[in-house]
Formats: C-alpha cells, sequence, structure tokens
C-alpha cells in the first residue's frame, strides 16, 4: 500500500488533527515503512482461517430501568461555558452530519 | 445495483418517467431507560437534565445494552414480516459532530437484527373481484442505533446550544427497499408503518415530537427500464404532508433535468427540503463520500436472540392493523373508509368496540365517532378521546329512542366535551327532552296549522315546501324538543 | 512491608493507619522529586481516611480486605473528584465524576488512595516518556526508563512510596514496567478485571491489573478487583474464584508433575543474555521443584506485533475521537469556530506519539484502502488465540522473557518506531489472546538493574500463575528483603520502606 502526503492530509482530516508540512512529510515516510512491515509479514498469513462456528452465547442485557445520575454539577463541572443548562459551542453551521 | 441510466442525449418530453421511492425511517422506542445506559427517555426534561457520564461519553464509560430496546426492535421486525437474525451485532460509525458524544455512533452495519420483511400497502385500485388492490413493499433491514443530542441554533447568535437529553435514546432505523412509485405511496406507507408500531407498542411515532423520523430517496427512470436513475436523497422533512410535496417537487425537478440535460446531468447528492419555498435546495459542503471507518465494538458483545426476548408482548402481539380492519368490515358491516379510519389508530379502535360493546348500533356509532368525534378532537389540538364510551354509547341510545333529536344531540355531544358530565345528566339540566308524546305533539301540531292555515292550504295543493315549512314552524313552537320523525308523521295525519 | 506485615502491624497496635500513611507521604515528599512517579498526590484525602480508618478500628468496627493500605493509581484510572489526566494536556483538568470499579472496589475494602501515577499519555508507550507532564525515573537507576505505560505505578512500589498500585496493560504496559523495576505485576485474563473507569486506549485488549512488592500481595489485590461487573458487559465472572484457595492453587503438591513450556521463538538475536540466562535459570529452578520444563514452537511473537498494532491503533483512534474540547478537557485558546475549535484542541493538547497512533489507527480503518487490515488483523488475532489454546492443552504455564532488553537510558531517542515497538514483542500476544500474564523479578544484572521473568497461564487460570509465581520467590530468596540496597532510595532516618524498614 502507498502512503504519501495527500494520504496523511486526508487521514488527519478525518482526525480532526492538523500537522505542519514537515510533520507531515515525516509522517508520510513512517507509515510506508510501518505499512511495508505489515505487508512482509501478512503476506506469509494470507491463507483464511477455516470457517468459524457460528458463535453461541447469552446477550449481556440490561433491565429497562431508570437510575438518574445523582451528581448533575460533578457531570457538568468539566463542561467549559454553559448557559441555562445548555452546553456552549461556536455556530454550526447548516451541515447535516451522517 | 444503481446504474446510471445509458446514453446522455436528453430524452423529449414525450417520454414517460417512473418515479422510484425509497424511505429510511427512524423511530424511537418505547423503552423507559435509554439503549446503553439508565438515564430516562422521558421528551421535555429541561436540557441535559437526563445525562449521565455514559451516554455524555466521559473517558471510561462503557455501555451495556438495554433488553427492552432488543425486544421492541424484534418485536417490530417479527409484525413487518423480517427474519430476525439470532446473531446480531453493534458496530461504531465514526464521525465528528457536536451532538455526539464519543465522536462515534453505536449502530448495527454488518449485522443487522431484522431483514428482508415487507409491508403490503393499499394502492387505492380494485381487483376485478372487488378486493383492493395491495403493493408489495419490501423491508431491507431493521436495525437498532443510539440517538444523538440536539442542536439548537439562537437566532443571530455565534453559538449553537447543546442539549444530550436525547443521546443514547434507542432508535430502529428502517430501511425499505425501492419500492415506492409515488409519493401518495410513501406516505401510505409511513401510515402503515406508523400503525403498525403503535399498535406494537413499539414506538409512539410523532414526527411532531421527533420520535419519528424520515429521510427518503428518489430517482427517476424511463418507463420501462430495469436500471435505477441517480439517487437524490432529501432531509428536513418534519411530516406526511412536506414528505409527500417534497417528493411530488423533487421528481418533477428529476424529470424536467433529465429532459433538459440528460440522466448524467442528475447529480447524486442530499438536497434539503425548503418547506417554505415548495423546493428541494442542495445541501453546503457536502463532504462526497464520507468515511465512517465502521468496525465491530469491542465493548458489546454479540446479541444473542433467544426465547425470552422474542416473546412478544404479555399476551402476545396484538392483532394488527390489516387484519382489525377486515374484521370490522365483517362483523360491523362498515365501508373500508370507515373501518379504514377506525382502525388507523389503536385507541380509537378500541374505543369503538366499547361503544358497540354496550349495545349500539355499530353503524351509528361510526357515525358519531367519526364524523362528530373527531372534528372536536382535532378542533381541541390533542390526542385525547374527549368522552368516555360508556357515555357516547348511551347517548347515542338516547337518539335511538328519541329522547332527543339528533341536532340536540350534537349540542349534547359538546357540552358532554365541555363539561364532562353524562348525557342524562345534560339532559335533565338543560329540559333538553325530546318531546316524544303523541298528544302533547298534537296539541303543539295543531296550534302551529291554526297560525298557519295558508301552507297547510298549500300542502293540500301537492306543495311539498309547505311540510317542510310546517315542520320548521313546529320545531320552533317546540323548542326543537319535538321529536321530528313523530311530528312529521302525526303532521300528516293532521293535515289529511 | 507487606500488606501482610502493615495489616498485622495495625492489628498488633504497633502503630496506626495516620503514622503508616504519614511516613509514606513524608517519603514521597521526600524523594518523588528526584523520581517523578505521581502526578497527583492526595495527602489531605489519604489522611483523612487514614483518621477514619483508625476511629473505625479503634470501635471494633469491621473493615475490609485492604483496609489501611496504601495504593497508588495510575492516572489514566478515573477517581471521583481527583483529577484524572492520562498524562495529556487534553485531560489535564480533567475531575471525573465518578470512580472506576476497580477504585471503588479498593475504596469499599479500606484501601487509601495515596495518589495518581504517573503513565505515557493516554497509556501509549513503554517508557513513560510520552507523559506531557513529567518524565518518571527507574528507582534502581535514575538515569534509565521505568519501563511504560504504567511506569509510575511500578516506580512508586520500586521505590517505596506504597505497597502497592494498580496500572492498565494493553500490549506489556504492567508487565515491563514491573520487570524493569522489579516489581510483581499482573495482567488479569480480559474480562476479569472490569474497565469501567478505565480510560480506553484498546478496549479488547484493555485491562486493569495490581503491581506490588511480591506475589501475595499481588495475588490479594487481585482477588479484590475480579469479578463481572454490570457497568462493563465484556466482564466476566471467573469460575476459579468460587475456590477456597483462590487467588492460588492447592499449595500441597506444589507444582510437581506440572508442565511448563519454554517458547523458543523468544531466545533469538535481540534478546540480552543475561535475560536469557535468568529465564533458563528460572527453568532450572521449576525442574528441581518437580515440574516439566520442554522447549516449544510458539510462532506468535513477530504475527502478534502486526495484529497489536493495527487493532490498538484502530481502536484508539476511535477511543480517543471523544477528545473534542466540547464536554470536557481543555480547549484550545485561539479559534474562529467549530471546526477550528476541535482541531486546535487535539493538535495542541495530543502528544506526538498519541497523534501518530490515531492517524495509524485512522489509516487501517479508512475505507479508501480497501487492504483489509483490520479484517486480517482479526483473523490473524484467532490464529494467535488458538495457538495459545493448543498450547495450554498440553501446558499448565509458559515461562518466557518479560522484556528483550534491560532497562534503557531516559531519551534514547528512537528514531525508527519499529524499533520502539519491539520493546512489547514478548508481552503483547498475551493482550491479543487475552490470557494471564505477570512478571515476577527474577535477580539483577551485572549493572545491578532489574530483570522479570513472564509467566503465562490459560484464561482464568491466574491461581496458577501466582502458586508456580511464589514458588519461584521462595526460591529466589525475592520476598523482599534480600534484595541489594538502593542508597537512592533511603529516607531521611536511613530506612528503606520497600525493603523492611524500620519497624520490624
Amino acid at each position: 500500500m502507498k502512503v504519501d502526503e495527500n494520504t496523511i492530509r486526508y487521514l488527519a482530516g478525518l482526525a480532526k488533527l492538523e500537522f505542519s508540512g514537515e510533520e507531515t512529510t515525516r509522517l508520510a515516510e513512517e507509515f510506508q515503512k510501518i505499512f511495508d512491515h505489515f505487508e512482509n509479514i501478512s503476506g506469509a498469513y494470507s491463507k483464511m482461517m477455516d470457517e468459524k462456528p457460528e458463535p453461541a452465547g447469552e446477550s449481556v442485557l440490561r433491565k429497562d430501568e431508570v437510575k438518574p445520575f445523582g451528581s448533575r454539577q460533578e457531570l457538568f463541572r468539566n463542561a467549559k461555558p454553559m448557559r441555562n443548562g445548555f452546553l456552549v459551542v461556536p455556530k454550526v453551521l447548516e451541515q447535516e452530519k451522517k | 445495483m444503481k446504474q446510471k441510466v445509458k446514453g446522455s442525449q436528453p430524452a423529449d418530453g414525450n417520454h414517460l418517467f417512473e418515479t422510484v421511492i425509497g424511505l429510511e425511517i427512524h423511530a424511537e422506542l418505547n423503552t423507559k431507560s435509554k439503549i446503553f445506559c439508565s438515564c430516562s427517555t422521558r421528551f421535555g426534561n429541561r436540557p441535559n437534565e437526563n445525562t449521565c457520564p455514559v451516554c455524555m461519553g466521559l473517558p471510561g464509560t462503557l455501555p451495556v445494552l438495554n433488553k427492552e430496546a432488543v425486544r421492541l426492535a424484534a418485536r417490530a421486525g417479527t409484525a413487518l414480516h423480517c427474519s430476525v437474525n439470532r446473531v446480531s451485532r453493534f458496530d461504531r460509525k465514526n464521525y465528528f459532530y457536536p451532538d455526539l458524544p464519543k465522536a462515534y455512533q453505536i449502530t448495527q452495519y454488518d449485522l443487522p437484527l431484522c431483514e428482508f420483511g415487507y409491508l403490503d400497502i393499499e394502492t387505492g385500485q380494485d381487483r376485478p373481484n372487488g378486493t383492493r388492490r395491495t403493493h408489495r413493499i419490501g423491508i431491507s433491514r431493521i436495525h437498532l442505533e443510539e440517538d444523538a443530542g440536539k442542536l439548537i441554533h439562537p437566532e443571530g447568535e455565534t453559538v449553537t446550544l447543546l442539549d444530550y437529553n436525547r443521546a443514547g435514546v434507542p432508535l430502529i432505523e428502517i430501511v425499505t427497499e425501492p419500492d415506492m412509485r409515488s409519493p401518495e405511496e410513501a406516505v401510505a406507507f409511513l401510515k402503515a408503518l406508523k400503525s403498525i408500531l403503535e399498535y406494537t407498542e413499539v414506538s409512539d411515532c410523532r414526527m411532531e415530537q421527533g420520535s419519528l423520523r424520515c429521510d427518503v430517496n428518489l430517482s427517476v427512470r424511463e418507463m420501462g427500464k430495469t436500471d435505477f436513475g441517480t439517487k437524490v436523497e432529501i432531509k428536513n422533512l418534519n411530516s406526511f404532508r412536506e414528505i409527500q410535496r417534497a417528493l411530488a417537487a423533487e421528481g418533477e425537478r428529476q424529470k424536467k433535468q433529465y429532459c433538459s440535460g440528460g440522466p448524467d446531468s442528475i447529480l447524486p447528492e442530499t438536497r434539503r427540503w425548503d418547506n417554505g419555498r415548495g423546493r428541494t435546495v442542495t445541501m453546503r459542503s457536502k463532504e462526497g463520500n464520507q468515511d465512517y471507518r465502521y468496525f465491530p465494538d469491542p465493548d458489546l458483545p454479540p446479541v444473542f436472540l433467544d426465547r425470552s426476548l422474542l416473546c412478544p408482548m404479555r399476551n402476545g402481539i396484538p392483532e394488527l392493523p390489516e387484519q382489525k380492519k377486515e374484521r370490522f368490515l365483517r362483523e360491523y358491516g362498515l365501508n373500508p373508509y370507515e373501518a379504514g379510519l377506525l382502525t388507523g389508530e389503536k385507541a380509537l379502535a378500541g374505543y369503538y368496540e366499547e361503544v358497540v360493546g354496550f349495545g349500539v348500533d355499530s353503524r351509528e356509532a361510526a357515525h358519531w365517532i367519526l364524523d362528530e368525534l373527531l372534528r372536536i378532537r382535532k378542533e381541541a389540538g390533542n390526542r385525547e378521546i374527549p368522552v368516555k364510551s360508556r357515555y357516547l354509547a348511551d347517548l347515542i341510545q338516547k337518539i335511538g329512542e328519541g329522547r332527543i333529536s339528533r341536532n340536540t344531540g350534537k349540542d349534547v355531544l359538546m357540552e358532554m366535551v365541555v363539561t364532562r358530565k353524562a348525557p342524562g345528566e345534560i339532559i335533565r339540566e338543560k329540559g333538553l327532552s325530546q318531546i316524544s308524546d303523541p298528544a302533547e305533539l298534537q296539541k303543539i301540531i295543531r296550534g302551529v296549522l291554526s297560525r298557519n292555515t295558508d301552507a297547510a292550504q298549500d300542502y293540500k295543493k301537492g306543495s311539498a315546501k309547505a311540510i317542510g315549512f310546517l315542520m320548521g314552524q313546529i320545531m320552533k313552537a317546540s323548542r326543537g324538543k319535538a321529536n321530528p320523525n313523530l311530528a312529521r308523521v302525526l303532521l300528516e295525519e293532521l293535515l289529511s | 512491608m507487606t500488606i501482610d506485615e502493615i495489616q498485622k502491624g495495625y492489628r498488633d497496635k504497633r502503630f496506626s493507619v495516620q503514622e503508616i500513611v504519614t511516613e509514606y507521604l513524608e517519603r514521597i515528599r521526600e524523594l518523588d522529586g528526584t523520581i517523578g512517579a505521581f502526578l497527583t498526590v492526595c495527602d489531605d484525602s489519604a489522611l483523612q481516611k487514614a483518621a477514619e480508618l483508625d476511629e473505625k478500628r479503634s470501635r471494633g468496627e469491621k473493615t475490609g480486605s485492604l483496609a489501611g493500605i496504601p495504593v497508588a493509581v495510575k492516572d489514566n484510572i478515573c477517581t471521583r473528584g481527583i483529577r484524572t489526566t492520562c498524562a495529556s494536556r487534553v485531560l489535564e483538568d480533567f475531575i471525573p465524576p465518578y470512580d472506576a470499579t476497580a477504585v471503588k472496589k479498593l475504596k469499599e475494602a479500606g484501601a487509601i488512595l495515596i495518589g495518581k501515577a504517573n503513565l505515557d499519555e493516554f497509556a501509549m508507550g513503554s517508557s513513560t516518556e510520552t507523559s506531557a507532564f513529567q518524565t518518571t525515573r527507574n528507582p534502581w537507576d535514575i538515569t534509565k526508563v521505568p519501563g511504560g505505560s504504567s511506569g509510575g505505578s511500578a516506580a512508586a512500589v520500586a521505590a517505596g512510596f506504597t505497597p502497592l498500585a494498580i496500572g492498565s496493560d494493553t500490549g506489556g504496559s504492567i508487565r515491563q514496567p514491573s520487570a524493569f523495576c522489579g516489581v510483581v505485576g499482573l495482567k488479569p485474563t480480559y474480562g476479569s478485571v472490569s474497565r469501567y473507569g478505565l480510560v480506553a486506549f484498546a478496549s479488547s485488549l484493555d485491562q486493569i491489573g495490581p503491581i506490588a512488592g511480591n506475589v501475595k500481595d499481588c495475588a490479594l489485590a487481585f482477588q479484590l478487583l475480579q469479578g463481572q461487573d454490570p457497568n462493563d458487559s465484556t466482564s466476566m465472572q471467573s469460575d476459579a474464584a468460587g475456590a477456597p484457595s483462590f487467588p492460588f492453587c492447592l499449595p500441597d503438591q506444589g507444582i510437581r508433575g506440572w508442565k511448563i513450556g519454554l517458547p523458543r521463538e523468544c531466545f533469538r538475536h535481540g534478546l540480552h543474555p543475561e535475560i536469557e540466562e535468568s529465564v533458563r535459570e528460572c527453568g532450572r529452578l521449576f525442574e528441581k521443584l518437580g515440574a516439566t520444563v520442554r522447549e516449544i514452537s510458539l510462532p506468535v511473537w513477530d504475527m502478534g506485533m502486526n495484529v497489536y498494532y493495527i487493532l490498538s491503533s484502530a481502536e484508539a483512534s476511535s477511543n480517543l475521537a471523544r477528545y473534542d474540547g466540547i464536554r470536557y478537557g481543555i480547549r484550545a485558546k485561539d479559534y474562529n469556530n467549530l471546526e477550528e475549535l476541535m482541531v486546535r484542541t487535539r493538535s495542541e493538547g495530543f502528544g506526538w506519539e498519541t497523534k501518530r497512533r490515531i492517524l495509524l489507527g485512522t489509516c487501517v480503518l479508512s475505507s479508501g484502502y480497501e487492504q483489509g487490515y483490520y479484517q486480517k488483523a482479526m483473523l490473524l488475532r484467532d490464529k494467535i488465540r488458538a495457538a495459545f489454546r493448543k498450547a495450554f492443552q498440553e501446558y499448565d504455564l509458559l515461562l518466557l522473557p518479560t522484556t528483550p532488553t534491560l532497562p534503557f537510558d531516559i531519551g534514547k531517542q528512537h528514531s525508527d518506531p519499529l524499533e520502539m515497538y519491539l520493546a512489547d514483542i514478548h508481552t503483547v500476544p498475551m493482550n491479543i489472546a487475552g490470557v494471564p500474564a505477570l512478571s515476577l523479578p527474577c535477580g539483577f544484572s551485572r549493572s545491578g538493574l532489574p530483570i522479570g521473568v513472564q509467566l503465562a497461564a490459560n484464561h482464568f487460570e491466574e491461581n496458577k500463575l501466582f502458586s508456580a509465581a511464589s514458588l519461584l520467590e521462595r526460591e529466589f530468596g525475592l520476598s523482599g528483603r534480600n534484595r541489594p540496597p538502593n542508597t537512592s532510595l533511603e529516607g531521611k532516618n536511613g530506612d528503606n520502606l520497600m525493603w523492611g524498614g524500620k519497624r520490624d
């Protein structure tokens, strides 16, 4: 797999991180090495596993009960600006997610 | 699957088009607590009141699945004829948005809970044998996922406010096959779906409260073709009516575009419905195909369906709308329109049967509920049925016995709604009893005839209008209390 | 002193809880400036808790299994009302509103939280050098790293700042620093200790585990910490925990008749000869005790590294996406809109290694690269699990090195990330397979640096680990008293709390 500066920029955008030009170059080189390494090894194990039996077990489930979290104050003490109970962020542009 | 229609020359306006519609619906489940934590799901609490470290995505927190959410989703799947998978799994859908506390949504991507179902809708046409023609709309999947919080954009400000009460509320996402062919079919599907989800008590389905949300996608193609055209998604639809309008508008837009620029000129995109302007608009800065980096959520083991989760409601799955409607047609001699309206809402159907259960004629009951009660309820603006079933039955019986006239009955009904009193009490208090005693009526009639000899003469000469006039006078003289049928009979006797 | 010794001292009224806690706090005050094990020291609350306990004891009230025992908690484990930073700027002012389940259990048992221990940022690293706040030094040689990521926890125990610490292990982060610091560290079976409250790095690999000066203390702590937690859907109840001998096996026959495997792939180029010698010496001791020790083939090490880095970075990239400054944590000072708020908060708040791993994970999961790395890694994971399963069908335990090298110099820049990652080569496969493993100090190098040996067992067989380890400990005379004194660790009064102390 080829990894270059464009790859790094694309990934940084996805991960909401920013890097300087120099850092981007450095990361591209490092990643290329890492993925080359993955390639070398994984080739040896390319034979697929046998059919796995369908997993079995019990679901881990919780009863549908309301248990309010006691301490609102503690829960929100780490939130920066708040207004009338809402958290405040810079205006979100009309951009639907999903 | 979706290939573009080949050829890039614009089609001429003579080509017939087919619109192809699919729906993506989200319904909030009727659980008490959220899907992965024990916060309340109650609507309308103060902002950020129903929150805890888990649904706020605080560091170190972990999700634990709500059993009832699985049950309800499985029940929905069963009611919609899906196969409910014995093993299903949760995945993470990764993206950044302020209403998403963990920066990923826990959903089901690879192995959803339910698949391959359907819902039959009526097309409004009849078959040769008189039964309704139905169209089977495929349901490709139903899966569980968590809801996100809410963003509020105060007017004229540079900030956005966040409320996480809704974050973590359990949702089912229902994805249909692109089997609908008109806006009307889409709405018919949604109404039928809503009905089923209400009946099975899976969801409230209130679009106005956001417990039912729907995005649509639409493409056009030339009639007769089997390939799919370019699909356009439409968001921001807040009612069935908006959905219908939006689909109609978008269908037109695409057809025009097809004719002027060819099929390839229709861009695959997401558009927003602008209700004010009555059209769809391109959404700003669409990021192209979002890279959600789905992978199985390592914090949640697979969901194994066992009998206790598939067991629907305590007394089994209730009679579903389709069956109930058939039964109403048979048992109560109603017409399809009446039966459809009455069974469209579970509570209403139940109410109707209660009223009939008191011994009232089934057609009369249908009339009073559909023509009077529903109108009153709509004007009141809430969903509550404003009169006890026992009282309504009583009222209908009194009218049937001739104690009050139909018109008086309508007034009494209004009074019943306002005061919540029994009909008998109101009739007594207001002295509204109809005069049904022949002797008393004859006295009134004689009085009217004596004062209106001309009219009596006209009648004898053959004027039909005269009877109407005389009846009017009789009602006036009796302050509306004369039993009209009896009065008419007696009048005619006296005149002859 | 060991936990037993401390508690006996309480019972015999030789000293009070307050006195012990005060001594530990004084020692920390005196020496942690050099070592740097703690990010937060909880003086006031610890003394208050100590006072309460003394009060309780004087009234004759029953107290828990760890009553009056100080414990250091790695700073990626949430402690209610006490700053929990994960050694990252992004959380430098974060105060959790809840206790991790592990912390809750410790508190209920009467343990006294003495401080939050330093770590590599978000537990990503093998030297504790990526902490945003300070570097921790190895108490045995302060020019060397204590290992990581639980370097602070291991150093705190080694320096006699606390008899017990808890850390977390995702790829070796308890075992490797334990080996480097000459203490006992356990990575429990995946799912046996609740992860609720452990700030997630790689959810399918992380486990909280105890670090102590001797095997018994480590076992006591594990016994307390393990157990299914309704708040953690991946936690499980161990059947073994029901046995009366738990957390040990029936001690009578010792390990006579046990079969112990020595994976030959571990003994190769790159393994420090003194470490190899120590491990083989342990093998000979086990044979003396009646076990059969055999070399086996277990080719999971290289495969393990790749699987580990693919899976852990993928999960980490998702787990760390929530740090955007909106609900908690720092916010960038300078931003014009929401996008800048998030990007700058994250870019300024995260250290280089953290950012690199997030990026790697994003790459691994991204659909733009249809190489299917994540899927392939999952398949290989099954292969590694199967290899261990097969090994444990025949063998009771595996014996192998904990680390390939001795503790290395602080600041030794690893320009090649691959080389740095290889520090974890012997520990990572156990996380992948979910099996428990323990590092036990088994001697010192000629340069005076601790050497650790690793034991691994099948799922939920920590009892075998503890039984075998305590026998080995006894054989080596490693109950704590016979280690060479480390004069840099002597307190004001010339005592060394770790090694017997003046209270005898």
